[in-house]
Parts: C-alpha cells; structure tokens; sequence
C-alpha cells in the first residue's frame, strides 16, 4: 500500500447480467469466433494487489466495461477504479504499480503522434507486450511486440494507424504526481537512448 | 500410332515474337513503374515522417516557454503559499519542461546544427530550473532576504529576451525546413504521379501496338484460310468434274464394248446363217475370185464334183467346169473371166463337170459378179445338173 | 449431281449416269451370250432384267414378277418366238413386246404382218442404242 493514501470504500458497479450470464456470453461468444472479453466485476486496488494469481492478461479483464475519459493529470488509483473512467494514462499507470508490486517487470512508454493526443501504454516484460487502454474491450488485451522502445512505438501508432514522432520511456509516482522521463528517442533517427540521465528539471 | 495433340507453335512465327517482345515490354514497364512508385512511396514516407518531426519540434519549441511561464508561476504561487499542493505542482511543470527539452534533444538527435542552436537554449532553462531550486532551498530554509535578492537578481537578468530570440531563430530555420520538405513531398508526390500515368500510358501503347499485332495476324491468318478453304472448294470440285468426266468416259467407253461385243456377235450369226443358206442350196455354188480360182464351195458342190473343198480351193474352177461351147475352147481368153472382169451375168451356160473319179457330168452355168461398192471382187458360179431329177 | 464437258465422240445414252427408272424387262433368247450382253446393258441404263432361255422360264417370271416390257428373239431353241409371243401376250396383254429380229427375216413381212402382235422389231445387227431408244419409246 502506497504511504498516504486511505483506500475509498468499494462502491460496485451496476451490472446489466449477473456474472454466470455473461460468463456464458463470453463463451458463446468465443465459439462463434467474435472478439468479446469477458469482464469482471469490479474491484479496488486493495483487491488487486492482494490477488496472488493476479497476472497481465486477468488485470485487463477488470477493465472491460471501463469507459474513456480524457484528463490532463493522472488520476488516484482509486477513483479510477470506483469511477470506472480514465484514459490511458490513468490504465497503463495503474498497470504499472499494480504489475509491478505482483513482481512482473514494467515499463511505461509514451508515444507522441503527429498531429494527435498522446497515447500511453504499459509494457510488460514477461509477456512480451503492453497493455493498452484501447483494448480493454477486446479478446486480446495484450498487444504482443519487441521490447525495444521503437518497436513499441512502431506497433501503437500502427494500432491508432498514426505516425509517431518521438516515444518516451518513464516512471511514474503516485506519491508525487511526478511523470520522470528516463530515456526519449525520435522516429526519424538515432539509437536506443542510455537511460537512467538525471535531469536538471526534477526540481526540489 | 498418331498423336492426338497438336503441334506445338513454333517459336520462329515472327508474329508471336513480337507479341512476346511487347508483352515482355509491358510487364518490364509495369515492374519499373511498381519499382519506381515504391521507391517514391518510401521516400515520400520518409519525407512525410520528417515534415512531422519537424512540425513536432516546432511544437515542442513553441511550448517551451508557456511551459517555462507555467512553472515559474507555480513556484512563486509556492513561494507566496509555501502549500505542499503548489510545491507539487511547480515540481510537475517544471517536470513538463524537462519533458519537452527531453523530447526536443530526441528530435535533434541527428542534427548537429540544432543541437548546436539548441543547447545554449537547454542550458537557459537548466539555469532557470536551478535557480528555482535555489528559490526552494531558500524557502525552506526560511531565508527571506536570500530569496528576495535572488528574486530581484532574476529580474535584471536577460534569459528570457535571449531564450525568446534564440528559440525564434531555431524555429524560424524549423520553419525553413518545413517549406523545403513540403516541397520535397509534393515533388515527390508529382514525380509519383506522372511515372505512374507515364507508365501506365506507355503500357497502354504497347498494349495497343500488340493488339494492333495480333490483330494484324489473325486477319492474315483468316486470309489465308479463306484462301484455303477457296483453293480447296476450287480442287474438290475439279477433282468432281474430272471425275463426272472419267465415270462418263468409263461409261462411254463400257457402253462402245457392250456395242462392239454385240456387233461381233451379230455379224457371227449373220455369217453363220449366210453359210447356213448357202449350203443348203442342191445346187453346186462356188466362189470364185475375178481369176477364177475357187474360194468356196458348198456341199452340193462337193458332191457334184466328188472333190473335198481342200482339193479345189484356190485351184481354177476350170479343172472341174469348162464351158461346152466348142467356140469357147478355141479361145485363147477364159470367157467366165472375162464375164467377170466386164461385170457381165452369164446365165443357164451348158457346161461340162468333170468329177474326180473321171466321170463328167452336164450342168447348166450361171455366173454372177460379186460387187463391193460397185467394184467387182469376184463371183458366184452355180452349176445345175441338166439331167432330170429323180423323185 | 455435276454436269462434265462431254467428249465429242460420247454416246448420248450414258454420258450421264442414268438414274434408275426400276422398269422390269424380261429378256428371252436361248444364247445366254446375248442375255449377257443385254443385261449388262440395259442394267447401265437403269432398268431391272430378268433372263430366260427358254418357253418354260419365261412363263415363269411372267407369272412371279410381271416385267414391264418383255424382249424376245425370233428363234428359240424350244420354241418359235411369235408363238411364245403370244402365249406371253394373254398372261400380260398389255405388256409391250419387242421382237429381236435376225437374219433369216425380211425386215419388210415382220413390219406388214407382225405388228398387230408386237410393239416393235429390233434388228440384232442394229446397234444397241437402237433397242434402247425403242425400250425409252415404250416404257420410259
């Protein structure tokens, strides 16, 4: 549990099936060979970092029926759970912290688009993919990719069927709402960067 | 045994070389278009990719001041408050501006001189982020006149009018840079577009000159069929006419046999009743030639005579018949000769046979010409016994 | 059926293939020779021949397959001609008949006294065309 923060009470989200029902749906769903995940139910975060089976592919299946809602800053892991609403910041930080505790190696990657929002996404070194906020909804809510930051890129604008201009790897504190670039690369040009730079704009 | 498929084309039918040639032009063109429009294609994508690195480094520079605005007003919103909720945020802007002069060292990476122009711009607002630091030490420490001289060193500073120049210039070559791969990109946009309609618009030729070909061809091709199909008509019927001609000369020919076959047989049993005729005549009738040696002789002849026909033929009927006139024996002429020689009859003439055995017998004689067309080739004595019949 | 350039010396008679008209004719002479060569020939113009040689097989084929034109000669073996003629005339009286005369008649007392019981009189050394045109001329 991180230090200052005090878990909301879990306030459950109304369901429209009971879960068998759409256990059931899921799976005549995928005989019929459609994409439909199967969600579920809600959750809070002390829930998910208490669940000892909890991996990459069963954290997305919580997220299934979560809406999108764009923010500007990063929300509380718990609001995002309890309001079943955020963007893909809110996702793949979430992801990040939750995987992480479990002991699965993450990484944090920011693609910037020409001409577009910002896409984030969580990758997770033991699958070999990231996961994305854009595929909760589907089957396959890992994205399989190189673990090389321009292959990552490469795969999320394809994904959005954009062209990226630079990615950035980074790290993110829910402590202290701080988003540290360790490592950014261009799509036009240059190696893989040396990470782990100090910068000079992580003011005290 | 036969083979049932046809022969295989041969190569050296100069049609279908041609043909060949302009169908090997045609895809030679179609590979050199797809080759010439791929490599466009990459170039036009790298091309695209630039103008979106530079629209993004021209975004980030644009940024770098609101951002270094935005995060100096949250330090001196923290400096007045001392709020943890303002340290954070000042913390997080200044966060940002890292963020974009991270990124924009990305964009630079590759380009020297940027990275030149940029790095007295960088190590403006690495500057103003440690003296915001320094701002925040203060702070804490709670030394108020620190702060404040530090405060009104910074107003006598000139960093921002040199970050906005040096910041205007290296946007203003972005700016630059921008045009050119503009144009870069429609050119090679245009230079995409005509290979393309030149290709396609060549192939379209050569495809017409090979329809032209191949429509050239079939139409000999047809003439010399019908040339064929017209030589063979004109062969089959001269082969049907002279065949009419050979079944009507075969039948001509079958039918003149048939004729002849008939006439002989006619002209058989015309002689066999004339000599049946004749030798069922009692009287003695020889044939005689205009010299009057005996050809003939009947069997009333023979048995007047008592003389076989091979006894007498070709030998004078005088040796068996003389005229018994006295007068005719003193004649130096044979009489019955002459008779025949003038063509005269000589009728009921009392003359004397004498038979082989010696006897002699008196007949009466007649002697007719033989004529052929009026020509006298010989004649027909007849000799009739004068002594009275018995009954 | 294609018509030739005809050969100057080419008998009218067969210098097209004649179609057969399926007449029968029956043809009576004790020469099997003669019967020969009128076989074949009459054949070639299309007409169907029966054969006999004597009195007996003429009254034969006249009474199993009725000719429609009978030939005889003169002088048969078993029989004289006209008598058989005849004969013929009251199984088939109106069957035309054609006499083939030979040597031993005069031409002239056939045509004055025989002809109310024959059609025509065809001398044997007259050429074969002859006896076809009076066969045309009587039956077709």
């Amino acid at each position: 549990m991180p230090v200052g923060y005090r878990p909301d009470p879990v306030i459950p989200a109304p369901n429209s099936f009971s879960r068998s029902a759409r256990a059931a749906l899921a799976l005549g769903v995928l005989a019929g060979g459609l994409a439909l995940p199967a969600p579920l139910a809600a959750t809070t975060l002390n829930e998910l970092l208490d669940n000892p089976k909890l991996n990459a592919k069963k954290f997305a299946n919580y997220f299934g029926d979560f809406a999108y809602e764009f923010n500007a800053a990063i929300q509380p892991p718990e609001d995002f759970l309890r309001r079943e609403k955020g963007d893909c910041d809110d996702y793949a930080v979430l992801a990040d912290y939750v995987l992480g505790k479990h002991g699965l190696g993450t990484r944090l990657i920011h693609v910037r688009l020409a001409g577009r929002v910002a896409h984030a996404v969580c990758y997770v070194t033991e699958n070999g993919a990231y996961l994305d906020y854009n595929n909760r909804k589907f089957f396959v809510t890992l994205a399989r990719s190189g673990p090389k930051l321009r292959d990552i890129a490469t795969k999320v604008a394809d994904s959005l069927s954009a062209n990226w201009t630079t990615a950035s790897e980074f790290t993110y504190s829910y402590e202290t709402h701080r988003k540290v670039m360790t490592a950014t690369i261009s799509q036009t040009g240059g190696d893989e960067p040396n990470p782990g730079q100090s910068s000079p704009f992580h003011v005290e | 045994m036969s083979s049932d498929t046809p022969p295989p084309v041969p190569l050296a039918d100069p049609t279908l070389r041609r043909v060949l040639v302009f169908f090997t032009l045609i895809l030679g063109v179609l590979i050199g278009i797809v080759v010439v429009s791929l490599r466009n294609l990459n170039r036009s994508i790298a091309t695209s990719d630039w103008v979106n690195h530079t629209h993004a480094l021209i975004s980030e520079l644009d940024a770098l001041r609101p951002n270094l605005a935005a995060a100096e007003g949250e330090l001196v919103r923290y400096l007045h408050t001392g709020d943890q909720r303002d340290h954070a945020a000042y913390q997080e802007k200044f966060a940002d501006l890292g963020e974009s002069v991270a990124v924009i060292n990305a964009l630079i990476a590759g380009a020297p001189d940027e990275k030149e122009q940029f790095a007295p711009i960088a190590a403006l607002l690495a500057r103003r982020a440690g003296l915001a630091t320094q701002a925040v030490q203060l702070k804490k420490a709670g030394d108020t006149a620190g702060l404040q001289k530090l405060q009104d060193t910074e107003a006598e500073g000139g960093d921002l009018p040199e970050l906005a120049r040096r910041l205007e210039k290296l946007r203003e070559k972005q700016t630059d840079l921008l045009s050119a791969r503009d144009r870069a990109s429609f050119v090679q946009a245009q230079v995409t577009r005509w290979t393309v309609l030149a290709g396609v618009g060549f192939d379209f030729l050569l495809l017409c000159g090979a329809a032209w070909l191949i429509r050239d061809d079939l139409a000999a091709r047809r003439q010399a069929a019908r040339l064929l199909a017209q030589t063979n008509s004109e062969l089959e019927e001269k082969v049907r006419q002279r065949t009419a001609e050979i079944s009507a000369m075969n039948a001509q020919l079958v039918a003149q046999n048939l004729e002849e076959r008939w006439a002989k047989q006619a002209i058989e049993h015309q002689n066999r009743y004339n000599l049946l005729i004749i030798d069922s005549i009692t009287d003695a009738v020889f044939v005689v030639t205009k010299l009057m040696n005996i050809s003939r002789m009947n069997p009333a002849a023979v048995h007047l005579t008592g003389y076989e026909p091979v006894d007498l033929v070709d030998k004078p009927l005088a040796k068996v018949a003389q005229l018994a006139d006295a007068d005719a024996l003193r004649r130096t002429f044979d009489v019955l000769a002459r008779t025949l020689v003038d063509g005269h009859e000589m009728r009921s003439q009392a003359a004397v046979v004498t038979m082989k055995n010696g006897d002699r017998v008196a007949v009466q004689l007649n002697v007719f010409p033989l004529r052929d067309r009026d020509k006298v080739v010989g004649g027909v004595v007849i000799l009739k016994s004068s002594a009275p019949s018995s009954s | 059926m294609s018509h030739s350039t005809r050969p100057p010396f080419a008998p009218d008679s067969l210098s097209v293939a004649p179609k057969p008209s399926g007449r029968h004719i029956l043809a009576i002479d004790d020469e099997t020779s003669i019967l020969e060569l009128l076989t074949e020939y009459l054949k070639a113009h299309g007409y169907r021949v029966s054969t006999a040689t004597n009195a007996a097989e003429a009254k034969h084929v006249v009474e199993s397959q009725a000719p429609d034109l009978i030939i005889s000669d003169l002088q048969l073996e078993d029989t004289d001609g006209l008598q058989l003629v005849g004969q013929l005339r009251v199984l088939l009286p109106a069957t035309p008949v054609i006499l083939l005369t030979g040597v031993l008649f005069d031409p002239l007392v056939i045509e004055n006294n025989l002809k109310w019981k024959i059609s025509a009189y065809v001398s044997k050394t007259a050429p074969l065309q002859t006896l076809v045109a009076e066969i045309k001329r009587l039956i077709g």
